[in-house]
């Protein structure tokens, strides 16, 4: 198992949530069984691809309190997040980037 | 593998029937026609770091394989203006965030373009090894 599968997934639960019923019991229940699917991944996860672990539990945070509002705290967590996600990428591509003109 | 699957099945049922893609997506440009929600910008925007992430990752291997068929120039520049199509619209929705005011849905699917695009890449599909 790698991060592409891990990402492959989340992009997949991410469509799929906007599905989600807004309320009743089966709503809690799929929920309840992607939250726990996606907590058993979290120690594989830190023993793979430890870029990964924030933003898995992110969601599962998010997750569990469906209605909450997202905090202050964890708004400026997934700030920073961004920032170090769009610094690695960017530092990754430098001199292979097409549209750069590069190789 | 085996969690994968249990996964992509929790992921399908959820989607309330055990129709196709195409239900999938009239269903889901439903969802285009209203604004969003914070819980769904903050999980899309944790999923598209995630997917960004592990484009770094096809990067990091195209450096040292450049020749490989998963690093052809036209793959990688798909990678590339997925990201940063993704980020721009990651940005702007960032921008209603903090201004107060409902992100349009429009963005936000821009967002979601983005993260299928890339999970359609080679960053993704291609079998890229773990760097």
């Amino acid at each position: 198992m790698n991060s592409v599968a891990i990402s492959a997934l989340l992009a997949v639960i991410e469509n799929a949530l906007p599905l989600l019923p807004s309320s009743g019991s089966s709503a809690v229940s799929l929920i309840a069984s992607i939250i726990k699917a996606l907590e058993t991944w979290v120690p594989i996860i830190v023993g793979e691809f430890k870029a990964l672990v924030p933003i898995v539990k992110n969601i599962i945070t998010v997750l569990k309190a469906k209605d909450a509002p997202i905090t202050d705290e964890q708004w400026a967590i997934l700030d920073a997040l961004d920032a170090q996600c769009d610094a690695d990428f960017e530092a990754a591509g430098k001199g292979i980037d097409p549209d750069a003109g590069d190789a | 593998m085996k969690k994968i699957i249990v996964l992509l099945v929790v992921a399908l049922a959820a989607t309330g029937c055990s129709k196709t893609f195409q239900t999938w997506q009239s269903v889901y440009q439903q969802v285009t026609s209203a604004t969003v929600t914070p819980q769904q910008i903050y999980l899309a925007t944790n999923t598209f770091d995630g997917v960004e992430a592990t484009a770094t990752q096809y990067l990091l291997y195209c450096k040292g394989h450049l020749t490989s068929d998963l690093c052809d120039s036209l793959d990688r520049r798909v990678v590339f203006r997925a990201v940063r199509s993704g980020r721009a619209a990651r940005d702007k929705l960032k921008e209603y965030r903090v201004a107060g005011t409902n992100a349009p849905a429009a963005v936000y699917n821009t967002l979601v373009a983005a993260i299928n695009s890339i999970n359609a890449s080679k960053a993704v599909s291609g079998g890229v090894p773990q760097q």
